[in-house]
């Protein structure tokens, strides 16, 4: 490189930026979170077996694996808007709440029905955010946090603060009743008697939103719109409708994630939520996704969730506190952001 | 042209924002505040209200006996959902006398009861009690009363409405103000109320330490205060014309009593508590603890957790804790019985522990459910809309000019799968 | 310079949307009983001071094109701080505040780094802090919800410097403090290098301006402003508490709020503290207007959500018009009555 600009007249002028991307860089990224979950695994089992058990107990697998199960299935659907570049929904947990609200709310029309109604609302949310930042080009995050604000005033509003039964909002028929009993049982049916069928759930939504991600053309306009938006635009994809969607596919995901909260609690409230739109954040991030967009990968997505879940074992079996966890949390989630960063810049980006 | 009139869209909703507040909170609120004005020393803007037509012109005297009789009708007919009369007497306790003074109490350790006599008791020097307002003594019908309630909670709302019911009941109106859980909130709402100038106001807490501050304001402005469901420190009590709620130690205790006699006086105890700092927090977590170390002495505390009160987050706690302790195990407290509960109970479940007894401080609907079902073995029964009852109740007495105790609780009981069914259908 | 364009059109409401909107707030107020009294006035902005703290510090940031969430974390640390220092280790009331001050320097000299030396984006990069923030002051006041609980110069900040004047001298110190950094924001070198920094960048740096250092200098005035609030909050309210707008209306989102209607450029570059100010005194009248908590989390997003769209359909008609055919956006410009 620098015999090619060897006969600039001002030395000082010579371009020394290394223009190779190091190895471990690309490796880091390829791998990204997995790394870590393994070398979190190994630190939780010796942890363990200093407390004299086991990390890998039926008991403590299965409750990392719930531990995590909502948060996953929100993660499953938030990695496209970040992938997007539009860093983050901020409507995450009004539009959880919204979900569960019109699941207790429209209870006494069926169990399918009723959960029909809880998707499609967040499908409706997802709409609206995707044609004010997809169309019109509202800034994101001042955008999704103004409509959570709002969506909180109309829940509060219209349900005057309170928090719905899906028991006592159903009448009192057999079959309203039994949809209530089948709408808590979701969070609480055990496939085989061990996992959970909101794990299970969480690793389906995965698995579709891998597929989506990588073996549909929407999946691939997606990288060209995160990657460059305006390359994107200009080689004809219609980066509106590819914006639209991915809010639209995170918001569903947010309302099913929503929807199992409310079965978890047993009420819907516009409480619920509250939180995920930063721990959401915090896991896509771990696995490896870059703010900017077009990078990062579902499957690093679920290690991020798992990172995120080990974590939190790993800090209360040594211990901490719940607050003196949030200092950990801090920092290790700047940390991650800066290597994040870091190869990130040194990928040539950003 | 289009920006012209989108800036004219803007202003329309503000404008129609604006008067929507004018008029939603003229509507609904002004109109029986200013019906009582008679025994109010000075009006500042009367002229404008024509209220002379108001029914409340009438003498103390006759008004005293309507409301003496509308109060005996409501305290026999209404009744709580789960079929208890709302507007019961209180109970009283004894306050024992404190072993030392407030610093060597708080060197103690935290097992030992003594620690905690002033939390506990509500054992304040009554000489430096600040002048109260007198009772006008002439009936509590026509009166307004402003509430101010802690937060948004589903307990709350079952709490507004039977405090609704009630003041109706008793010929009373009242304004409900929900702080949700800020103290800086609460703070600016008592101004508010104090701006209103009602015949009484009546406050939950949010901070028991800030409470005093809370509590001299109202009582400054010559409005009597009312304490209500939260505990408060010695120091408020001088401003607080009567307290009235659950005497959460004494449920904890003899709940932890039980418990006790269930673990046959050996094992481990984890507990979760209430959000840091308030009364609950110390009720909830220190009385059982104080008297399981005081009775049985074999019980080891094994944790103290504040996750908070998301299922999730304490499922995840309890799940770490069985992995945790294993067998050392053997019970939990908890400091709520609806979201905390189902947490524990799922974690319990999942990890096939139907050995753990799980205890809580109550009463909601998911909790009764649990007790039913079993897989909470016990917990104490805290009337929410008797709360509400037994603060209408002091607040009318004081307007009837009737003596009132400066501390009344609400009756008490432990709920076992046994006598569930005389607590349901649930409050909330 | 062409003369200043005084016609009462939609940009000039559109401009002056902080003070319509207190306007309107203040006219709904005649509506509504005892609402003018000196001692509601009293109150009113008093309460509503410590939103026009974390509203001065978010706006500076803002328009330096980056978003602080910390401010509401550091302004109850500092109040915990403040308090705890004062009755724990007895420290005179101005080396207390002094001292809460110094941390929000600190916060902010961090938040800075993190954005201008680590180059995280400002919005994670803050987000990560207020974790940290929130672990700190667990630590700092364990199991103790108010640490300080402080009276003895709740007096004076209550109290009003000229008797009759219905505002205590918390609300004076604010409205002095945010005039101040209005006059600094305006007329100084590097409050002018703040709005160049957010308005573009690159610009900035090819025209010679350290945009780093101004970043960071954005930064500390934002937390030192939040720190120097919370702590006179703390000694004002008498009592701090460690969960302070966690629950509820945060205070973070009204001053979000309060900033977008006084008009501060999203992208950064535009905008006045003084606008946020107007908006905030607006915001703190229309939650005495509304006792219900849900009706206020309501119309305050109402209008906020109004202010967002307005200001994204402008921007995304200009970007339909702009490049396409340069006259026409003069004419454009023109028939909106900036030309």
């Amino acid at each position: 490189m620098s015999e090619q600009i060897n006969n600039n007249p001002n030395p000082a002028k010579v371009d020394s930026r290394k223009t190779e991307i190091n190895r471990g860089i690309i490796l880091f990224n390829k791998l990204g979170i997995w790394v870590i979950v393994v070398a979190l695994v190994i630190l939780g089992v010796i942890i363990a077996m200093a407390n004299g058990s086991s990390f890998f107990g039926a008991s403590n697998v299965q409750s990392i694996l719930e531990a995590v199960a909502l948060q996953g299935m929100v993660c499953s659907g938030l990695i496209y808007v970040v992938y997007a570049g539009n860093m983050n929904d901020m409507s995450i947990p009004l539009t959880m709440a919204m979900a569960g609200m019109m699941t207790v709310q429209s209870i006494n029309l069926g169990f399918p029905i009723a959960l029909a109604i809880g998707v499609l609302s967040g499908v409706c949310i997802g709409l609206i955010n995707g044609f004010m930042i997809g169309k019109l080009k509202a800034n994101p995050i001042i955008w999704t946090w103004g409509f959570n604000l709002l969506l909180s005033g109309i829940i509060r509003v219209v349900w005057g603060g309170k928090q719905l039964y899906a028991d006592s909002v159903a009448a009192d028929t057999e079959y309203a009743q039994n949809a209530a009993n089948s709408f808590y049982a979701i969070s609480r049916t055990y496939i085989g008697g061990v996992i959970s069928l909101m794990a299970i759930v969480m690793l389906v939504m995965f698995v579709i939103s891998w597929f989506i991600h990588s073996k549909t053309s929407f999946g691939q306009k997606l990288k060209l719109v995160g990657t460059s938006y305006e390359a994107a635009r200009f080689s004809g994809i219609n980066c509106t409708r590819v914006v639209t969607m991915s809010y639209v596919l995170c918001s569903t995901a947010a309302a099913v994630g929503g929807i199992f909260y409310a079965a978890l609690r047993k009420t819907a409230s516009y409480e619920n939520g509250t939180g995920y739109d930063f721990a959401c954040l915090t896991c896509v991030l771990l696995g490896g996704t870059l703010l900017g967009g077009g990078q990062g990968s579902v499957v690093g997505t679920l290690g991020g969730v798992l990172a995120y879940g080990i974590l939190n074992n790993i800090l209360s079996w040594v211990g901490l506190g719940t607050y003196t966890k949030y200092a950990v949390q801090g920092v290790v989630f700047l940390a991650i952001v800066w290597i994040n960063t870091y190869s990130e810049r040194k990928l040539g980006k950003g | 042209m289009k920006r012209k009139s989108l800036a004219i869209l803007l202003s329309v909703v503000m404008v129609v924002a604006g008067c929507l507040a004018g008029c939603g909170s003229s509507g609904n609120e002004t109109a029986p505040a200013q019906t009582e004005e008679e025994s109010k020393p000075a009006d500042s803007d009367g002229g404008t209200e024509s209220e002379a037509e108001a029914p409340a012109e009438s003498t103390g005297g006759s008004n005293l006996e309507e409301s003496l009789a509308l109060f005996d009708e409501a305290v026999a007919s209404v009744m709580t959902t789960d079929g208890h009369p709302m507007l019961a007497p209180g109970v009283t306790f004894e306050v024992p006398a404190a072993e030392g003074t407030a610093e060597e109490l708080e060197a103690l350790d935290d097992s030992e009861s003594a620690k905690w006599h002033y939390y506990e008791h509500l054992d304040w020097d009554e000489s430096q009690d600040a002048q109260f307002p007198a009772s006008p003594a002439d009936g509590s019908k026509g009166k307004h009363v402003i509430m101010i309630v802690h937060g948004a909670h589903a307990w709350t709302t079952c709490f507004s409405e039977a405090f609704e019911q009630a003041c109706e009941a008793v010929g009373m109106t009242c304004d409900i103000y929900d702080p949700n859980w800020d103290q800086s909130t609460q703070d600016g709402y008592i101004d508010q109320a104090i701006n209103e100038q009602p015949d009484a106001i009546g406050v939950i807490p949010v901070s028991a330490d800030h409470a005093a501050q809370q509590f001299k304001k109202i009582t400054d402005a010559g409005i009597p205060a009312f304490c209500v469901n939260t505990t408060v420190n010695a120091e408020a009590m001088n401003y607080v014309m009567a307290f009235t709620g659950p005497n959460d130690w004494y449920q904890m205790r003899t709940l932890a009593d039980s418990l006790g006699e269930a673990m046959n006086g050996e094992g481990g105890v984890a507990y979760i508590t209430h959000n840091v700092g308030g009364s609950p927090y110390y009720a909830r977590c220190y009385g059982p603890l104080t008297e399981l170390a005081e009775k049985y002495p074999n019980i080891k505390t094994l944790d103290i957790q504040s996750p908070g009160f998301e299922a999730a987050a304490v499922k995840q706690v309890v799940a770490d804790w069985i992995t945790k302790f294993g067998d050392d195990l053997n019970a939990i407290v908890l400091a709520d019985d609806s979201d905390q509960a189902i947490g524990t109970v799922e974690a319990i479940k999942a990890a096939g522990r139907d050995d753990i007894l799980v205890v809580a401080a109550g009463i909601s609907k998911q909790g009764a459910e649990l007790v039913e079902s079993g897989d909470l073995y016990m917990m104490s029964y805290q009337s929410c809309q008797g709360d509400a009852g037994l603060a209408v109740r002091t607040m009318a007495e004081y307007f009837n000019g009737v003596d009132i105790s400066r501390v009344s609780y609400i009756g008490t009981d432990v709920i076992s799968k046994d006598n569930v069914a005389d607590f349901t259908p649930c409050q909330w | 310079m062409e003369r200043k364009n005084l016609k009462f059109n939609g940009s000039f409401l559109n401009n002056n949307r902080a003070y319509l909107f207190l306007i309107i707030v203040l006219f709904a107020g005649i509506f509504r009983n005892n609402f003018f009294t000196a001692f509601n006035i009293n109150s009113v902005t008093g309460n509503g001071s410590l939103v026009m703290w974390l509203g001065l510090g978010f706006t500076i940031c803002l328009i330096a094109g980056h978003m602080d969430l910390t401010v509401q974390y550091v302004s109850t640390l500092a109040a915990l701080m403040c308090l705890g220092l004062h009755s724990r280790q007895g420290l005179p009331w101005l080396v207390c505040i002094l001292i809460a001050t110094c941390m929000g320097v600190l916060v902010g000299l961090i938040n800075g780094f993190l954005v201008t030396k680590l180059k995280i984006h400002s919005f994670i990069a803050t987000l990560g802090m207020q974790f940290v923030l929130r672990g700190v002051m667990y630590m700092y006041s364990p199991e103790e919800q108010s640490i300080g609980r402080d009276y003895s110069a709740n007096e004076a900040l209550n109290g009003s410097l000229i008797p009759g004047l219905p505002f205590s001298l918390y609300f004076l110190i604010t409205t002095l403090v945010i005039v101040i950094v209005m006059v600094f924001m305006r007329n100084t070198r590097t409050g002018r290098n703040i709005y160049m920094v957010g308005g573009n960048l690159e610009t900035a740096w090819l025209a010679g301006v350290k945009s780093n250092q101004v970043t960071t200098i954005a930064f500390v005035l934002s937390s030192a402003s939040c720190a120097l609030g919370g702590a006179l909050n703390g000694i004002y309210s008498g009592a701090a508490n460690i969960s302070m707008g966690e629950k509820g209306i945060a205070p973070l989102m009204i001053a979000l709020t309060a900033t977008i209607i006084g008009g501060t450029d999203i992208a950064g570059g535009h905008g006045s503290v003084l606008n946020t100010y107007i908006s905030l005194v607006a915001v703190a009248f229309l939650r005495a207007l509304f006792k219900k908590t849900e009706m206020q989390v309501l119309v305050i997003a109402i209008i906020l959500i109004a202010c967002i769209c307005y200001e994204t359909i402008a921007q995304y008609r200009k970007s339909k018009v702009l490049g396409t055919r340069p006259n026409l956006h003069l004419e454009y410009l023109k028939e909106i009555g900036r030309g």
